[in-house]
This record gives C-alpha cells, sequence and structure tokens, in this order.
C-alpha cells in the first residue's frame, strides 16, 4: 500500500532541487493529503485568506508528477460546467449554414476541469477553488460525480457515435480509471451543505507559527537572497501588527511575501525594521493592508502607543 | 462485538451533535485498516478531525471527546513533560523540600481498552500507554487542561440548542427563486423555435440566471433576559448571512419592537423601523425575544405595544415569525403567551421543529 506518497516538501520526483515547488505543508496537513488520495474522497481545505489554501492542488500536482487541472468557481458556474459545456449556439448556427459536422454533437463538445479529470486514463489533481462562491446548491449537484468517479453526457445518444469517434475516445459515460485527487477550497462565504460535507475529508489551515512562517518565506523568495535578519525582523513586526485589534483583514502569508519584495526591491536597510520602532514608521507597512480602515486601525494604534 | 476507543468516541461526538451514520464510522475503520491514525493518540485524533469534523468548532469537540474517551492514551512525551511540571509545580510549593510522588487525584490512568474491530489488520496501538504503577508520576492539571476546561466541569457538550448544521439546512429552504438581471443564459428551446418560426437565426433568445430572491430581516431582542441566549442568536445571525439570501439585515431592540429599532447589539445607532423594513417588502422577518417569559413576567402594556406594533408592521412584511428561546412549558402567565394570543403572530419554540415552523412562514406557507 502506497501510504505517504504526499511529502510536502515540494520536491519534484526526480528530486531536483532547483525545481522545488515553492509549498511548505505541516505534518498534519501531509496527512490529511496522503488519507485523501488513498480513501479517494475530496479534500476541503479552508482557512483565512493567504494562507496557501489554492497553493496546495499545484504543490501535490507537482511533488507526485500529476497533470493539474485548475476550475475556479465563480458566482455563476453551475456544476454541469466543470464536466462539460455544449455550443448549442455555434451548432444551431452551422446547421444553418447546411455544414455536415452539425449532425453529431461531438465537434461542440468540450470538456471541464472536472470531465477532463475523470476522462484521463492516468491519475491527476483537481482544484475546485472557492466552492463557496457559486449558489447554495452548486455542492450537491457534483455529489454523484464525486462519489461514482464518472459522469454521462445526457444530450449524447450512444448510436450518433460512429466507430471513428469511438476509436478517438468519445464516450457517452466516462468513468476514471485512477479516482482524481481532488483538493477544494472554500472561504467560508456561503454554508455548504451537509450532503457534501460528508463525502469530504476537512482540514482548516491555521496562520503558520514563526518558525514554518520563516520556512515558507524562504521557499517563496528563494531567488532574492534576503538577508536572515530581515525576514526575522518582518515576522515578527508582521505578528504584532496581527495583534492590532479589530481588523477586517489581518495581513497573512501571502501579503508578507509581498511586503518581503518591495522591501527587498528598494533595499530597505534591516534597522528600519528593529523592535522598538512604531509600527506606523515600518517602511510600506500600508501594503500588507487591504482595507482603508484597517490601515487607520494600525494608525490609530499607533499613536495611541506613542506617548506612551 | 467488542467496544473499543474509536467507537467510544464516535458515539461521544454523536453526542456533542457532529453529524456522524454508520458511512462515517465504516469510513474510520477503512481508514485504520489502511494504516491512519495508528501509532499515537494525535494521529488518532487528526484522522477523526479530518473524516468527522467538518469546521474548526468541531476540530476543538473531537480534541475533547478524545481527551474524554481515551483518558489512558497519553504519550510518553507527554508524561514526561507532565512530570517536569509536576516536579516543578512541587518544588515550588513546598521551597526546597524533596518532591514526592502522590497518588493521583483524578484521570486514572488505566490500561488500553481492547482493540476496535476485525477489520482492521493487526493490533492498533494507541502509542505507549502508561500504566498504573508505583511511579506514576503526580500529573497535575496543566495549562492545557485547564483551557479546554480542567476535569470537564464546564463542557457543554454540543453547544447550541439547536447544532449549528441543523440551523443552516433551515435556512436553505428559504427561497424564492425567481430569473432577474441581465439575459446571459441560452434558452434553446425558444431559440429552436424562433429559426423555425423566422426561418433564420437572427439572434438567440436569452434568459436571466435563477436568483435567490428571499430576503430576511432579523430583529434579535437584545440585552436583560436575552443575554443567555447570545451564542444561539449569534449562530442564526451568521448563517442566514452565509445561505446565498438576496438580503440580510439585523437589528436589535431591547424588550418592545418599536418604531426605532437598532443597528448594533450595544443599541446605540437607533434607525426608524420603517426605513429598515422598507427593503424587505414582501420578504420575510423573524423576531428573536423571550418576550418576558425567561423571567416569567407578564406585563400587558407591554404585550400591547408589540401587538400594535406587530399589526402596523405586517402591511408591509406579511411573513413575520418569532422564535422564543424559552421553551414552550415556560410560556404561559407571561407577555409571550399574551402576544402569541392576541397578534396573530406565529411564536415558535428556538429547537427544531420550531425553527422549520418558523421557516415555512418566512417563506409564505402559513402557519
Amino acid at each position: 500500500m502506497e501510504i505517504n506518497r504526499y511529502r510536502g516538501s515540494g520536491a519534484a520526483p526526480g528530486g531536483d532541487a532547483a525545481q522545488r515547488f515553492p509549498y511548505v505543508a505541516d505534518e498534519p496537513l501531509v496527512k490529511v493529503v496522503n488519507m485523501a488520495i488513498v480513501l479517494r474522497r475530496p479534500l476541503l481545505v479552508k482557512g483565512p485568506p493567504g494562507c496557501g489554501k489554492t497553493c496546495l492542488a499545484p504543490a501535490i500536482a507537482h511533488e507526485l508528477d500529476l497533470p493539474l487541472h485548475e476550475w475556479y468557481v465563480k458566482s455563476t458556474s453551475r456544476a454541469r460546467d466543470g464536466l462539460y459545456t455544449i455550443d448549442v449556439l455555434r451548432r444551431l448556427q452551422d446547421a444553418q449554414m447546411g455544414q455536415a459536422k452539425a449532425q453529431t454533437l461531438l465537434p461542440y463538445l468540450r470538456f471541464g476541469p472536472l470531465g477532463e479529470a475523470l476522462r484521463q486514463r492516468g491519475e491527476s489533481v483537481v482544484l475546485i477553488d472557492e466552492i463557496d462562491k457559486a449558489d447554495i446548491d452548486f455542492p450537491n449537484d457534483l455529489l454523484y460525480e464525486l462519489d461514482k468517479q464518472e459522469f454521462t453526457i445526457d444530450e449524447l445518444d450512444e448510436r450518433q457515435i460512429s466507430d471513428e469517434e469511438r476509436t478517438a475516445g468519445f464516450q457517452r459515460t466516462y468513468r476514471a480509471e485512477r479516482a482524481p485527487i481532488i483538493v477544494i477550497t472554500s472561504n467560508d462565504e456561503k454554508e455548504l451543505p451537509d450532503a457534501f460535507l460528508r463525502r469530504c475529508l476537512f482540514h482548516y489551515i491555521e496562520f503558520p507559527a514563526a518558525d514554518r512562517l520563516t520556512q515558507i518565506v524562504q521557499v517563496n523568495t528563494a531567488g532574492l537572497n534576503l538577508a536572515e535578519a530581515l525576514v526575522a525582523n518582518a515576522i515578527s513586526r508582521l505578528h504584532e501588527l496581527r495583534a492590532v485589534g479589530g481588523l477586517r483583514k489581518a495581513p497573512a502569508t501571502s501579503e508578507l511575501i509581498d511586503w518581503l519584495k518591495i522591501l527587498h526591491h528598494w533595499n530597505v536597510p534591516v534597522e528600519s525594521l528593529k523592535k522598538d520602532a512604531p509600527l506606523t514608521e515600518l517602511p510600506y507597512w500600508q501594503l500588507l493592508f487591504k482595507h482603508q480602515q484597517d490601515v487607520q486601525a494600525v494608525a490609530r494604534h499607533g499613536s495611541a502607543e506613542a506617548p506612551a | 462485538m467488542t467496544t473499543g476507543p474509536l467507537l467510544d468516541l464516535f458515539y461521544e461526538l454523536r453526542r456533542r451533535n457532529l453529524v456522524l451514520g454508520v458511512s462515517e464510522y465504516l469510513a474510520a475503520l477503512e481508514a485504520l485498516a489502511l494504516g491512519f491514525g495508528i501509532g499515537s493518540r494525535a494521529e488518532l485524533c487528526w484522522m477523526c478531525q479530518a473524516l468527522w469534523s467538518k469546521s474548526p468548532e468541531e476540530h476543538e469537540q473531537v480534541v475533547l471527546a478524545v481527551d474524554q474517551t481515551l483518558p489512558a492514551a497519553i504519550t510518553q512525551s507527554e508524561l514526561d513533560e507532565l512530570s517536569r511540571q509536576a516536579d516543578e509545580e512541587l518544588r515550588k510549593r513546598a521551597g526546597d523540600s524533596e518532591p514526592t510522588a502522590a497518588p493521583k487525584p483524578d484521570a486514572p490512568v488505566e490500561a488500553p481498552k481492547q482493540e476496535i474491530a476485525e477489520e482492521s489488520p493487526g493490533q492498533v496501538e494507541l502509542a505507549p500507554v502508561a500504566t498504573a504503577s508505583a511511579d506514576t508520576p503526580l500529573l497535575p492539571r496543566s495549562a492545557e487542561d485547564a483551557r479546554r476546561g480542567g476535569g470537564a466541569h464546564f463542557d457543554l457538550i454540543g453547544e447550541l440548542p439547536v447544532p449549528r448544521r441543523y440551523i443552516k439546512r433551515a435556512w436553505r429552504y428559504v427561497r424564492r427563486m425567481q430569473r432577474v438581471g441581465p439575459a446571459v443564459e441560452l434558452n434553446v428551446e425558444a431559440t429552436v423555435t424562433r429559426r423555425y418560426r423566422e426561418g433564420v437565426l437572427v439572434a438567440p433568445v436569452l434568459v436571466p440566471r435563477r436568483r435567490n430572491l428571499a430576503s430576511v430581516l432579523l430583529l434579535v431582542d437584545e440585552g436583560g433576559s436575552m443575554v443567555p441566549f447570545r451564542p444561539a442568536t449569534a449562530a442564526l445571525i451568521e448563517s442566514a448571512r452565509q445561505s446565498g439570501f438576496s438580503r440580510v439585515d439585523v437589528c436589535y431592540f431591547h424588550d418592545v419592537v418599536a418604531a426605532r429599532v437598532y443597528r448594533d447589539p450595544g443599541l446605540r445607532t437607533a434607525v426608524p423601523l420603517d426605513v429598515v423594513l422598507r427593503p424587505f417588502a414582501g420578504g420575510g422577518v423573524l423576531i428573536i425575544s423571550d418576550a418576558g417569559a425567561a423571567r416569567r413576567r407578564c406585563e400587558e402594556d407591554r404585550a400591547e405595544k408589540t401587538r400594535q406594533f406587530l399589526a402596523s408592521m405586517r402591511p408591509m412584511a406579511p411573513r413575520i415569525a418569532w422564535l422564543n428561546p424559552v421553551p414552550p412549558s415556560r410560556w404561559p402567565a407571561t407577555t409571550a403567551e399574551f402576544i402569541r394570543r392576541s397578534a396573530n403572530v406565529p411564536m415558535f419554540p428556538f429547537e427544531r421543529g420550531g425553527l422549520d415552523s418558523a421557516m415555512d412562514v418566512l417563506r409564505g406557507r402559513g402557519a
């Protein structure tokens, strides 16, 4: 039994250090990913924004050297779009022009990311990103496909498929030979239905502790040769900024990496991040926030601290 | 059939309102058989969290349940850490006197329980287990234990009167789907029909997408006798916000719904109720209040004011339901009973059945 296939180191199967995927997974996450692989269940990942939910699927695909199918869900997405779409309008137009190809459906059939993964022969990784953006019934419409690892093109008549098309790999029902590894992310904007949750493994990615954050920064800024002291100071100052109460969106990993890149770009000296300097005198600190009210909250916090 | 740690844990989590059925138990057995969750208490905990819990709150419930059902399985390192803490503690208390091993007052250390089921190959070992012996170190409550509620004296199992998941499901039924907005969806049938009628395809027939147009205004009684019910109302509000309504507003009042309500639970920013109500014309209004039932009061003028007010609200928002967090057995001879009888507003207890009935009213099915 191949357990512990995913190691979370980001290294490709060849072990080439230069091709390391910049993603650091902690032990519980590695375990739950392996569980998802072995039990063939979708993995639902939640956590604060900017903590590496979306990057998990590419990291798994890289490390296991599998193709990745990404499905970025929108508010208008429908479950069937992920399996296949049919360009009915074009077919109608072609039929009007008297084109012969409009006789069959297949030239107008496009597979979605999940459909593509289920019809492929080999194993693959599927990312269903921000599933909570769509309507609250959206996840329920995927239950059968996720459960049975198969889907049917309802519009297609089995008899319509010619022998050539059959040899080219077209059929009415596709069943996955090897279950894809499915990673689903959610931002908790909408409640997910129970029936859907029951079929998923669940993992919550917490904001990383200082040492793992350092590691994450290192792998993400590998090319920049950042000074260790700069990273360490920036992380400790980030924790101070996160501790300011009442923030709408506390700065997370992705903001920290952007900030460090800017600090590096402008050659900001390490001293300007030293411990006792007020938070509002940090270079480019506004970059870490997404809301004007958060910037104001930090500024207020700074002015409250200053006289002391 | 032997009972085992996994089964105990499973039942404990069911008691804590996690939605677990036979298939979840079988999934855990399968995972164990495949080699997950074996080795240490933490691994078992991770496995159960991944399989059985669906939110950070439920993760915490799993940790609590593992603590409760597997008191014997403490790993060696935890044990070492605890005994080190015990030594320190003793030294602090008794000055320089020698630390002595005293018998532990609670949390008896037991032998590991019988294994889980026949399906799993080989024995599943839950960590090196401390057995009761003469040199068992004194184990005081660590800071971690204290945070989790110490000896579980205040561990209120399953945090709400109605589990969060049930609240969420109840909200799901409040839907009013309509095609509104820009026409973006292709109506194939109409397009083909038009093509044959007109002989040539000029333009496709597009229709707007279906959207949930249901809107809900929550009027929440705040302060005083409603304070104990805050977690429940908070869950109700949060769940409503995540249920895909076209609009959800929350306003607060104290004791009596009046011409003015407040935007914040601190009752500071007052707004006229008719302004709040305007966007909810035809939508649902859910009032959450104990109406004096918590303190068993009957104040007729309060009830009369409420009645008048509800009557004036009805033309604008005909779908009004009242959720009362106090059980119905305590309603008689209180303002709640008076309002229920005179105001013609259906009042339901804040429990599963009551919640469902209230949602029925909100979506326009008579009480």
